[in-house]
């Protein structure tokens, strides 16, 4: 209740309340005593008046007999009348002969009496009864008999209204109070029950505020009131999480701060320097107990000091001096400069002397911070006195040091000389020593050939690297074990022991010169070597022990016996080629001859055809010759765009004439001329069919596929990028095993029982040579695939179909023609004249050269010289040719040769030729040849532009 | 008898009514007169004018009254004489009522009443004409505010007119006011002329009230009452007084009395009164009526008064026969002429004015109770 009564709210109301009722029964007191007064004046009137005539007019003769006893008692009367003051009579003069006043007559009443007398004298001579109203009083007087018999007063007492007036007033206060009364009530209840709540939830909410968050709050009402303590108590304790969280973070952090605190204290409490913090003004703000330390000072000495008190003048102003700060001894004021305040922390040093008159000298980093309190300095001062003094004693040390040291260091300079001598003579022999070592060691590790060396007793001492690599063991390995332990030598099927001391001499004698043995790796593998054994001999000459040298000569041996072979075939190469030479030759004239056998129109078909196929026959011979040729010399390919379409089908067809074996050629209907020696592909070609027919004796199927290939620098081909043409061929013979795929292109390798073992090997130098890949898959019973990849050009080939016979061309001009056999030359200058052109012929370079000297003139030009490349027992057409260019720039060249591999043949131009011709060549060939070259120009001028491409294309590398 | 019972007056009312029983019943004790016994009614108007109508009316109309005796107060009896002339036909006569007031005087009614007493005016006259043979010159007025007051004042004003001086000083107080109200400021007002005497025309409580004022206040003239006042009532309560005040208020007072001092002895009334009033006081009068009647009633001027009026009544009835008609009184009145009724001398009557002629009697205080003064010397009195 008390808090509803202090309730602010209530407190409000009430005085709303109160104001309101105050207005009200101010308002109604006003109104109200107006009205009384008004009406109760008019009311005393009236009756003033009606007393007063009662009197008078009632008994008029009472009054004349002047009884003052009986007008007493008549008076009296009125005075029970409410509102009647006084009655009073007197006489027509005026005297007063009754009246009702105790003691006696007032006064002021006297004055009324007196003066409301009604005058006597009127117009209408009638006396009317006079009104006099004072504050206090109304007066009536009423004339008895019209004054005759005197005139009686009736006083109304006016302060009775006013008393009635307050009265009402009061009462009507009093009922207004009544109901103001009951309003507050009624208020204070209702405000109460907002009041109540409202001040609970203002308790919860101090109580809140002095962080009491688990306080209960117990207004449940389904109202605001409810929902707001709800909302009030939720959020109490989402704050007293928060508080709680927040404590402990502040505490945690507070310990922090202490820890850090404390820390720093003891820092600074502990510090060696001291550490001095004044203001602007120099004010000592604090210092540490290592301060007072450096000035000699307590505690009790530090108030109210400033810097200067701490340093002398001299100090302050050497800083000034530094700018830091400025000082007035005069009035003993300081000031920081702005700069030093805004600047960065700066040191200086300082000489200055203390109350105590001790001389210091200080380092002080004087560090500016500004503060909330202000622009604070951080001084902190390093007592560098003993430093210093003992800096001065040091270099006082250090300078007599010196002349000491320079005293030894003479003395030292000297012998050091010696020594630098000594050294350097010392040192050379070590270089030397280590150069020997070096040289040794060195020469040891080159020493391809093994080297062990033993002890007397037989024991390994040493192995060098070379014997590491040959034998595969290690050196630690073999090293400290006995030789036989490890090693196993066998000379002539005898094992090596080495045993110094029970070795006969004559076998260590035999030993020193090399032997041939055989060494058994590590890896168990036999190496044919080259062994001596010798004798160490020490300072004394005594033995030591032995060394061993081995050399695996197993390469050697091999490549020896390679070398036997190859010059085996070399000799018979050489003898095949001289044959095939020979015999080239002499199938070029009985072709040539054919060919102008065919010539004869006169010719009958049977004959003609006879002579076709004796053509055909040479022209195979020709193709055989050329084979042998190749293998014997292994020649340059001499490329030139082929079609491979009808190269492939004839080989084919050619070798499997006769067989059982079934072919299948599928050739890409786009397949790119390959840039191939068609020859030599065509002998590829046919030894690889050959092998496919020999490996299905009982007859099979031989696929051969031929494709346009692009490969990439990502193929697994070794081949330069580019276009290629992809052949492969298939068969399903026995096969070959994993084995000898390794080897099977290996020269001399063979299954054959008759073979010599050179089809693949040369299959595979071909194929190289056109830098072209050959690869080989097989399985046994399941078949081998060859597959060739050749250079290939998405060009189109010239065609070069067979020219007919009777389209060998005609011509005009001189040609010089050079071979050293004479059927040659002779069927040669027949074929030429044929076709109309005028011959020359020589034996060998040097009568061409003579021949051309003689005959060529600007009048009777040779238009054209063929030469034979090689002349056997002459000049050959290769240094001919230089000759005649010299002779004649313009001069046309051709070289003729039946070895097409010869690398001269491959780069004819570069030697000077023009053009090649390839032995046999038939009278179509060669009258195209010429009319070709006849046509071109000059060597010595630019080519024409039938060929630039081809020629660019066709300059094999040479190797 | 319709008088004050109760009130400021009630000793008044008692002791008439106690005074003239006394004779009444010793009257009746001897056979009553010509066998007829008397009965006095008595009713309470605590000297109020409306009660004395009441009990009139009710005296006429249902008690049939033989006639009206020993009626007490000015303003009372005023204000029921018309109901004589209402009831005139019985005829109704009012018998010595204790009032001086001069509207007795009225010819309208003077021949319905019949007075014992002199005239409260003829009791100022002796009063004031004493005092100027004392020299004094300088008279005050102390009067009731009534009617009772003002005919005192009416004749007090005549009479020093007459001698051709004025009232010096006059104050007023209400009718009712005690012996323990203040009469400081009536005092004041008088005090402040200085007068040589004051007359008091008041009611017994506040003339005792007054003059202790009076004297309280260093006022130490005579003062003088007239018969209206008690003064066994002025002694009594200023008797009390005295031991505590250390101030004999009973000295310089004079009343006037319209009866002789009844305790003279050589008054054979007087004698008579103080026997029977012995005899009274033995047999342990009772009356349940009035319960101030006990504590009230004292032998005194009063019942004295009261005794003399029942004898003079009694006298009447002797003479009118066993069966006395009220109509005969007048007759009977007439035939008192030369009565001695022992208070000194022969009644005179004057059946003019139905009044019985007497005289103006002086007492004072002596020793705290009343003594007689000698009306030629008035020693003792005036210092």
């Amino acid at each position: 209740m008390i808090s509803t009564i202090k309730s602010k709210l209530f407190q409000k109301t009430l005085a709303i309340i109160v104001i309101g009722f105050g207005i009200i029964a101010t308002a109604c007191s006003g109104i109200s005593g107006w009205i009384l007064y008004d009406h109760l004046t008019r009311e005393y009137e009236s009756k003033a008046l009606a007393i007063g005539n009662s009197i008078s007019t009632s008994l008029p003769e009472l009054f004349l007999r002047q009884d003052a006893a009986t007008d007493q008692s008549i008076i009296d009367q009125y005075l029970d009348i409410r509102g009647v003051a006084y009655a009073l009579v007197k006489t027509e003069k005026g005297d007063i002969i009754a009246h009702t006043f105790s003691p006696t007559i007032p006064p002021d009443i006297l004055k009324i009496i007196t003066t409301n007398t009604p005058d006597s004298h009127t117009k209408d001579g009638i006396v009317h009864p006079t009104l006099l109203q004072t504050p206090l009083y109304l007066d009536v007087c009423s004339p008895i008999l019209m004054g005759k018999a005197g005139y009686v007063h009736i006083g109304m007492n006016m302060g009775l209204i006013n008393t009635y007036i307050v009265n009402a007033i009061i009462k009507m206060q009093v009922i207004l109070l009544g109901v103001l009364f009951l309003c507050i009530i009624i208020t204070f209840f209702l405000i109460r029950r907002i009041s109540q709540p409202l001040s609970t939830l203002t308790q919860y909410a101090n109580k809140l505020a002095a962080q009491h968050f688990d306080t209960p709050i117990f207004i449940s009402t389904d109202d605001e009131f409810g929902m707001l303590a709800s909302t009030m108590q939720s959020m109490a304790l989402r704050i007293n999480d928060f508080v709680h969280s927040l404590e402990t973070k502040i505490h945690d952090a507070t310990a922090e701060l202490q820890d850090t605190s404390l820390y720093l204290d003891i820092i600074v409490d502990n510090m060696a320097d001291g550490l001095l913090v004044v203001d602007e003004r120099g004010s000592v703000l604090s210092y540490n107990p290592a301060l007072l330390n450096i000035f000699g000072l307590l505690d009790a000495d530090m108030r109210n000091l400033f810097l200067f008190d701490l340093l002398d003048q001299e100090a302050m102003y050497s800083l000034q001096q530094h700018k830091v700060l400025s000082y007035d001894n005069e009035f003993q004021t300081m000031n920081f400069n702005a700069l030093a305040q805004q600047g960065h922390p700066s040191r200086h040093e300082v000489y200055t002397s203390t109350a105590a008159d001790t001389n210091l000298c200080l380092d002080i980093s004087m560090a500016p911070t500004t503060l909330k309190c202000g622009n604070q300095f951080i001084l902190v001062m390093r007592d560098t006195t003993r430093s210093k003094e003992a800096q001065k004693k040091l270099e006082a040390l250090n300078d007599e040091l010196e002349k000491n040291i320079l005293r030894r260091t003479q003395k030292l300079e000297t012998a050091n000389e010696l020594l630098k001598k000594e050294i350097l003579i010392r040192k050379a022999a070590e270089d030397a020593l280590e150069g020997e070592k070096e040289l040794f060691s060195t020469t040891l590790r080159s020493i391809n050939d093994g080297v062990i060396t033993l002890n007397n007793k037989g024991i390994v001492l040493f192995l060098n690297q070379a014997m590491e690599n040959l034998g595969g063991w290690s050196s630690c390995e073999a090293t400290g074990k006995k030789f036989c332990e490890t090693f196993h030598i066998s000379i002539n099927n005898t094992p090596l022991v080495l045993n110094r001391k029970e070795q006969d001499q004559r076998t260590l004698q035999l030993l020193e010169k090399e032997q041939d043995a055989l060494f058994q790796t590590k890896g168990k593998t036999l190496r044919d070597i080259a062994l001596r054994v010798l004798p160490l001999f020490d300072k004394q000459s005594e033995t030591m022990g032995q060394v061993l040298i081995m050399r695996d000569i197993t390469e050697f041996k091999r490549q020896e016996q390679e070398q036997l072979k190859s010059e085996k075939l070399e000799s018979i190469g050489l003898l095949a080629g001289g044959i095939a030479h020979d015999f080239n030759n002499i199938l070029t004239a009985i072709l040539n001859y054919i060919i102008l056998a065919m010539n004869n129109p006169l010719l009958d078909e049977k004959t003609h055809t006879h002579l076709q196929k004796a053509r055909k026959a040479g022209q195979r011979a020709q193709q055989l010759t050329q084979q042998l040729l190749t293998f014997s010399k292994g020649g340059a390919p001499i490329i030139e765009l082929t079609g491979i379409r009808d190269l492939i089908k004839d080989s084919i067809t050619f070798v499997l004439r006769g067989s059982n074996v079934k072919t299948s050629i599928d050739i890409s209907r786009d397949i790119w001329n390959a840039e191939i020696d068609p020859g030599q592909i065509a002998q590829v070609i046919e030894n690889l069919t050959i092998n496919a027919d020999q490996a299905m004796p009982k007859g099979g199927r031989l696929d051969v596929t031929c494709q346009n290939i692009r490969i990439d620098k990502t193929s697994h081909i070794p081949v330069q990028p580019g276009e290629y043409i992809e052949i492969t061929i298939k068969d399903q013979g026995e096969g070959i095993s994993k084995t000898n795929l390794k080897k099977i292109f290996d020269p001399y390798f063979t299954t054959k029982k008759a073979g010599s073992g050179l089809g693949l090997a040369t299959t595979y130098s071909i194929i190289k040579n056109h830098h072209g890949h050959i690869a080989v898959t097989s399985e046994i019973n399941k078949g081998t695939v060859f597959s060739i990849y050749l250079p290939a050009s998405p060009l189109q080939e010239k065609p070069s179909p067979p020219v007919p016979l009777r389209q060998a061309i005609a011509g005009q001009g001189t040609i010089l023609l050079m071979d050293d056999d004479e059927s040659i030359r002779e069927v040669m200058k027949e074929t030429l004249e044929f076709l109309g052109y005028t011959v020359l012929t020589a034996r060998d370079g040097a009568e061409t050269i003579a021949k051309y000297q003689q005959y060529a003139s600007p009048q009777t030009p040779i238009d054209l010289v063929i030469m034979d490349l090689t002349i056997p027992g002459g000049m050959g057409g290769k240094e001919a040719v230089g000759k005649i260019l010299e002779i004649d720039q313009d001069a046309k060249v051709i070289v003729s040769s039946g070895y097409s591999q010869d690398p001269v043949m491959a780069n004819y131009e570069s030697y000077g030729f023009i053009d090649i011709l390839t032995k046999p060549y038939t009278l179509e060939e060669i009258s195209k040849k010429i009319s070709q070259v006849l046509v071109r120009k000059s060597r010595h001028r630019p080519h024409d532009e039938d060929t630039p491409k081809q020629t660019q294309r066709v300059q094999p590398q040479t190797t | 008898m319709s008088a004050a019972f109760s009130g400021p007056s009630q000793d008044l009312g008692c002791k008439l009514y106690g005074g003239a029983m006394a004779y009444i019943r010793y009257i009746n004790e001897q056979g009553g007169v010509a066998g007829n016994a008397l009965k006095l009614l008595a009713l309470d108007d605590g000297y109020n004018p409306e009660p004395t109508i009441a009990n009139t009316i009710q005296f006429v109309e249902q008690n049939n009254v033989f006639c009206l005796f020993n009626y007490v107060g000015t303003p009372t009896v005023t204000r029921m004489l018309p109901l004589l002339t209402k009831y005139q036909a019985r005829p109704l006569f009012l018998l010595f009522p204790f009032t001086g007031a001069n509207a007795l005087y009225e010819q309208l009614y003077r021949q319905r009443i019949f007075e014992f007493r002199t005239s409260y005016d003829a009791e100022i006259r002796a009063l004031i004409d004493m005092f100027i043979k004392k020299r004094c010159s300088r008279f005050a007025i102390l009067y009731q505010t009534d009617a009772y007051g003002r005919s005192g004042w009416q004749s007090t004003v005549h009479a020093l007119k007459e001698h051709g001086m004025t009232l010096v000083a006059q104050a007023s107080y209400p009718r009712g006011k005690l012996f323990q109200g203040s009469f400081h400021s009536e005092v004041s007002l008088l005090k402040k002329h200085n007068p040589d005497v004051i007359i008091c025309i008041a009611a017994s409580q506040a003339a005792a009230g007054f003059i202790r004022d009076t004297r309280d206040l260093g006022l130490n003239v005579p003062i003088a009452n007239i018969s209206f006042v008690d003064p066994d009532t002025i002694a009594s309560l200023l008797g009390t007084l005295q031991p505590k005040k250390r101030t004999n208020y009973l000295q310089n007072l004079i009343n006037s009395q319209v009866v002789p001092f009844f305790a003279d002895p050589s008054l054979p009334a007087g004698r008579e009164f103080m026997e029977l009033n012995r005899l009274f006081q033995k047999q342990g009068m009772q009356t349940t009526m009035f319960k101030a009647f006990q504590t009230c009633y004292s032998p005194g001027p009063i019942s004295f008064e009261g005794f003399l009026n029942a004898k003079i009544l009694v006298e009447l009835l002797k003479r009118m026969g066993a069966s006395p008609r009220a109509q005969d009184l007048p007759e009977a009145f007439a035939k008192l002429e030369g009565l001695d009724i022992g208070i000194g001398a022969p009644l005179h009557v004057d059946t003019n004015t139905n009044q019985i002629q007497n005289q103006v009697h002086f007492i004072t205080f002596a020793n705290g109770t009343i003594a007689p003064i000698d009306p030629t010397s008035f020693q003792g009195i005036i210092q």
